[in-house]
């Protein structure tokens, strides 16, 4: 496949990019939450101005994937549905990063 | 598709919307009105309490109109130190604006050589330290048109010295903007963000 494409060098292999944090809706998600201890559905969706049922299935995705928690609390006496990211779910978005800097980096039009 | 995540960027969004919604101008605007209206009809209890009255009303006006619009968030470790370095810093600032007032004041009540020198200089001092507190929150916090209201302070009161005006003037001309300020961005801030009920906070 390499020298069908002709590229010069087929010598690094392509990075595992996780598809459950590259899709751009959670890629988002998990960037504001990666950013903060913790916060509501309300000001997720504030950030990331997806709608309720898009935001609600995308963290549904990564719950499955124990990349956050979902928890029902009670802050100031009011029900809050609050959401963070898990220690594996960090580790992975740091992966992500540096997999993706790397891939990124490493293109055909870098000198 | 880029895949560039500026992490740092997204913090400081996250963080300054929580500032949008004008509250803070809008109250300190209010309350130099009204520390100018005390001024005009020298009534010193109105200049002395409408400041207070604003540290005390606007963080509850905060929690009850902002914080149910936005949403709840606990920012991370670091960002809740920076917050508690620059209330130390804002605290220190703050103590020093009313140790200088308290200097202007004393200024009026002897006839010694500091003291006619400092009634010479009008009010510019607390003028002065007036728009170093706007400046220093502007830079802390990030928030940029606290460094125009700065500029606006230190004109207003250069301004109302060399014109020799009422020194209620410069306090309605600076309460006034920042009042018309808030108020915009408070109308702007609840149309964008509007309550949600009890049904749109909760995942399906």
């Amino acid at each position: 496949m390499c020298a069908e494409a002709g590229s010069p060098d087929c010598s690094q292999p392509t990075p595992e990019i996780d598809r459950i944090i590259h899709e751009p809706a959670r890629l988002m998600i998990v960037a504001h939450l990666y950013v903060v201890a913790e916060a509501d559905f309300v000001f997720l969706q504030r950030q990331t101005s997806l709608t309720r049922g898009n935001l609600s299935s995308h963290l549904g995705k990564l719950e499955e994937a124990g990349y956050m928690e979902i928890s029902k609390e009670f802050i100031e006496k009011t029900p809050h549905t609050v959401l963070r990211l898990t220690e594996r779910g960090r580790q992975a978005f740091d992966r992500y990063r540096k997999n993706m800097r790397d891939f990124l980096s490493g293109g055909p039009g870098k000198a | 598709m880029s895949q560039e995540i500026d992490l740092k960027q997204i913090e400081r969004r996250t963080y300054l919307t929580l500032q949008q919604d004008g509250i803070w101008d809008l109250f300190v605007g209010l309350a130099l009105v009204g520390v100018s209206i005390g001024l005009l009809t020298k009534t010193p209890g109105t200049t002395a309490i409408l400041p207070i009255l604003a540290i005390i009303l606007a963080p509850i006006v905060k929690r009850a109109m902002t914080l149910p619009r936005l949403g709840y968030v606990k920012f991370s470790p670091e960002r809740q130190s920076k917050q508690k370095r620059n209330l130390n810093a804002m605290t220190v600032l703050f103590t020093l604006t009313a140790l200088l007032g308290l200097v202007v004041f004393y200024a009026y009540l002897g006839d010694a050589g500091w003291q006619k020198w400092i009634r010479g200089l009008g009010l510019i001092p607390l003028g002065f330290v007036l728009a170093l507190a706007a400046l220093v929150l502007g830079l802390l916090y990030g928030v940029r048109r606290c460094l125009y209201y700065a500029a606006l302070a230190m004109a207003a009161f250069i301004a109302s010295h060399l014109l020799d005006m009422h020194p209620s003037v410069k306090f309605m001309v600076i309460g006034g903007v920042l009042s018309v300020t808030g108020a915009i961005l408070l109308t702007r801030f609840v149309r964008k963000y509007p309550r949600p009920s009890r049904e749109q906070s909760d995942v399906r």
